[in-house]
């Protein structure tokens, strides 16, 4: 299988289309649920992904076998959408930088009644810039340092956003938690 | 009881199902890139060739009024004149080492005949500037003149330390 998947990639890079669409198959729909997650409207998400796969094939030289092939692609994906959120004005720089209350960064601890489902129902509550940093860090798995790479922000904006974000989560989810009391 | 959320999305998610007709739509995008690919190669193509016709033409133009020196030209003449500088210096060296007047002599009708030889050369390179071979044959002629002296100086002094040798084991 691995080999397969290297010599398919030797292929893109020869702009092989046979073994682009068989790249294409092989992650279309997990990059599509990716996408689906930056962008609500499924028609766009596809629009995203396929673009991500384009731009995939068009720098594939860049492509270091080190790496995953998803984990690069994803990046590539993640990127796109985030190029369409932008382009609806999503906006990183006039925040003010500031240590909001001392927090331990790594307490995710919630409810535990609380299902997925509330969780993501409650990010997409977020305001843009939040829901963005929290989905790269919670869903995407992405620490600070990377996703201040992918927003191209600095870390310590990445590390606010991700603090505020998970404040209004708690708040959020704190009515069901109440009312699951009664 | 609490739970860390992050554990949520650990495990493998449900994959959404794709449109129904996203496999034709890539395929098409796939093959409008290609094309403005292609295009844009060709378009560079076109401008190559175009910047050369101009550049000959501008060139072929200007220099039948003025006969200006052409880059190739002046370059050729940039070499030959640092190799003529290091011939000399390695003949006068040879000279200076030499002191056998038959060795001597021999080497000055070797050098001029590659002399000879240079300036039939020459001649072809005046009419004929812009011919690669012709540039190389004159490189190769002026390298040859410089590896003779240094070769013969070289054997000199071999030549030298082994009398040497020979007069101190004597």
């Amino acid at each position: 299988m691995h080999h397969q998947h290297h010599s398919l990639i030797e292929r893109c890079k020869t702009g092989n289309q046979v073994a682009q669409m068989q790249i294409y198959d092989l992650y279309a729909k997990a990059m599509f649920t990716v996408a689906c997650r930056y962008l609500s409207n499924e028609e766009d998400a596809k629009d995203a992904m396929q673009d991500g796969f384009l731009k995939a094939f068009l720098n594939i030289e860049s492509y270091r076998p080190e790496a995953a092939f998803g984990a690069w692609l994803k990046r590539i994906i993640i990127n796109q959408c985030l190029d369409v959120l932008r382009k609806n004005q999503l906006q990183f720089n006039d925040i003010e930088v500031s240590e909001l209350k001392i927090v331990d960064e790594d307490d995710w601890n919630f409810d535990s009644n609380l299902t997925k489902n509330d969780i993501l129902k409650a990010v997409e509550q977020l305001i843009e810039n939040h829901k963005v940093v929290v989905k790269l860090y919670l869903i995407e798995g992405y620490d600070h340092s990377e996703i201040s790479e992918i927003l191209d922000i600095p870390v310590k904006t990445s590390r606010t956003h991700l603090r505020r974000g998970k404040l209004k989560l708690q708040e959020l989810l704190k009515p069901k938690y109440n009312a699951a009391r009664y | 009881m609490q739970q860390d959320i992050r554990e949520f999305f650990k495990a493998e998610e449900e994959l959404k199902t794709l449109p129904e007709n996203h496999r034709k739509d890539f395929l098409d995008k796939l093959n409008a890139q290609k094309d403005t690919k292609k295009v844009s190669y060709l378009w560079l193509k076109i401008a190559a060739v175009a910047i050369v016709a101009l550049t000959v033409g501008f060139s072929l133009f200007y220099n039948q009024p003025t006969e200006e020196i052409s880059p190739m030209i002046a370059q050729v003449e940039a070499v030959e004149d640092k190799y003529l500088k290091e011939i000399n210096t390695e003949w006068e060296n040879f000279i200076a080492i030499a002191n056998d007047e038959v060795l001597i002599a021999r080497f000055e009708k070797r050098l001029k005949a590659l002399d000879d030889d240079y300036q039939i050369i020459s001649e072809q390179f005046k009419n004929d500037s812009n011919n690669i071979l012709v540039v190389e044959d004159l490189v190769e002629n002026l390298q040859t003149r410089l590896q003779i002296l240094k070769d013969i100086q070289e054997h000199i002094k071999i030549l030298n330390q082994k009398s040497e040798q020979n007069e101190k084991s004597i």
